[in-house]
């Protein structure tokens, strides 16, 4: 539970919880009362807590009990509930303790580039691929956010440098070989773009973004040649994620397909139900 | 590409309610939303319902399933019997008038009756939604027990951001009506979230601030079997009249 902080009016207090005799507000009795039931009612929590009597009435504030020194088990599930201005204070704590965390220096660094830090995110990033080094999954993790923050950057030489290098180091990585199967669309490298893309998939063969990208790419390099591959893998996102905005765009790319198909069995151009 | 899909079970429930009510739904984000999610649901001009939601978050998934929970009553209300809570003239006027008079010789009389309208469509609004939201929360809790942890992380929040609202400093601001009756809601969702995470310290303001009794009466209402098609208004009206606010709005067919 976070810290809470709230005040009432001593005269709002429900008395009814406190012991005969010290229900009157403003009293002694009263006040020390009101302490022992707020006492007892977070004594379950731990934590610190300040009651405070002032111009009639009570202040309260209850702090959870701060972390002795921030570990990562503590600030995991921060981050995976995206309760990121909690979290970061802990990781800079952790990094002033230990410079070159591979942890600290990881997770500063995505969060400073979901932010728009992203020179500082760079740096950060480029300090945790070293951290990282003995683990090969971590490290290609931060070779990949790396690429992320380059990326947004426009600096497509060093996002391209360290995918590769993120799967040079974990060949399964779908994330990096989705990334870079992105990139090598935007340069319009389709033929090996769509090699990357299998890659992922066959890491990931569950991974949607990687089975649209795929369809899109493969459309890009030969709608003739690739059509019904690609139809097939558009159907599967469809399929298996009926909402949203990526099954909105897998409907919109089949329907690409479906018009293509209209006017290829159309040559003179002319529509079915045309007279004149 | 979204940043977050949404979860398998709440991809069950959205079909569910298509199943249900004949209808696809549309789910999408919209980050200009003022609240974190809202629904529409299908109109005779417009075939689909609409759940729309603000962040594209992991706890995005619990606010559209939380719709499509609303939702999946809805729907089944008779078509003949759906009805709309819309305002009642009077009871608007009367808190204008209070928050004139609260803020006579501060403001100007067009602000403070700006201010007061703000204070009734509020309050009615949250007299709309709380109620069938807590039914809401504990169906999903029951029902769809995956979410339990993404639940648990908005429910909390939730409570936190009430807190504030039981500060002193509020009653010089607000028309005692709406006040009390707004708490009492808030304390409805706090002892109700506390049960279902498992932290009765949520609720501990309320209690101190003497609204336990209240705040229990109102989650048993939202737990009682209903006696007509249209639970959420009876939910509405149950709670209205143990807040003092049955005179405050009527139901009209849309």
């Amino acid at each position: 539970m976070e810290g809470t902080a709230f005040s009432i009016e001593e005269a709002s207090f429900d008395a009814s919880l406190l012991p005969e005799g010290s229900r009157t507000p403003g009293t002694e009795a009263f006040h020390r009362a009101v302490t022992d039931y707020f006492q007892k009612s977070y004594a379950s929590m731990g934590g610190q807590l300040s009651v405070v009597f002032a111009a009639g009435r009570i202040e309260v504030a209850w702090e959870p009990a701060p972390a002795e020194a921030p570990a990562m088990a503590s600030i995991g599930p921060l981050l995976q509930q995206r309760r990121f201005d909690e979290a970061r204070p802990l990781l800079e704590t952790l990094l002033q303790l230990q410079p070159e965390h591979p942890e600290a220096l990881y997770n500063l660094g995505v969060l400073a580039s979901e932010e728009g830090r992203l020179e500082e995110a760079r740096l950060l990033l480029r300090r945790a691929v070293v951290a990282n080094a003995p683990d090969a999954h971590a490290q290609a993790n931060a070779q990949v956010a790396l690429a992320l923050a380059a990326m947004r950057l426009g600096d497509k030489a060093e996002a391209r440098q360290a995918l590769e290098a993120a799967i040079e180091v974990e060949a399964g990585n779908s994330f990096a070989l989705r990334s870079l199967g992105s990139l090598l669309v935007i340069a319009g490298a389709y033929a090996a773009a769509v090699k990357r893309f299998r890659q992922a998939l066959a890491a990931a063969p569950d991974d949607l973004i990687s089975t649209f990208n795929l369809a899109q790419a493969l459309l890009e390099l030969d709608p003739d040649e690739h059509r019904d591959e690609a139809d097939r893998l558009l159907l599967r996102v469809i399929e298996a994620q009926p909402y949203g905005e990526l099954s909105d765009k897998a409907k919109d790319l089949r329907s690409s397909i479906a018009r293509r198909d209209l006017r290829a069995d159309q040559p003179d151009g002319l529509r079915q139900d045309r007279t004149r | 590409m979204p940043a977050h899909a949404l979860l398998p079970a709440v991809n069950r429930l959205l079909k569910q309610v298509e199943e249900t009510s004949g209808l696809p739904v549309a789910v999408a984000q919209q980050s200009d939303l003022s609240t974190l999610a809202t629904l529409r649901p299908a109109t005779p001009d417009y075939q689909a319902h609409v759940i729309a939601y603000r962040d594209a978050d992991e706890a995005s998934s619990y606010h559209v399933a939380f719709e499509a929970a609303l939702l999946l009553r809805i729907v089944q209300v008779p078509p003949e019997q759906r009805v709309n809570l819309t305002e009642r003239r009077d009871a608007k006027e009367k808190v204008v008038s209070q928050v004139e008079k609260l803020f006579k010789g501060r403001l100007g009389l067009a602000q403070a009756r700006q201010a007061g309208l703000r204070f009734y469509d509020g309050l009615m609004v949250q007299l709309r939604s709380t109620g069938p939201g807590l039914w809401a929360d504990r169906w999903l809790f029951e029902q769809v027990p995956e979410l339990r942890g993404l639940q648990a992380a908005v429910l909390q929040s939730q409570v936190q951001g009430n807190v504030p609202c039981l500060n002193a400093e509020v009653d010089k601001m607000s028309p005692a009506d709406v006040v009390k009756a707004s708490r009492a809601m808030n304390a409805a969702y706090a002892f109700q979230a506390a049960e279902l995470v498992g932290i009765p310290p949520l609720a501990i303001p309320y209690q101190a601030a003497g609204f336990e009794a209240l705040a229990k009466e109102l989650i048993a209402i939202t737990r009682a079997e209903p006696t007509t098609a249209d639970p959420d208004r009876e939910i509405v009206d149950g709670w209205a009249e143990k807040l003092g606010l049955s005179r405050w709005y009527v139901w009209k067919t849309p």
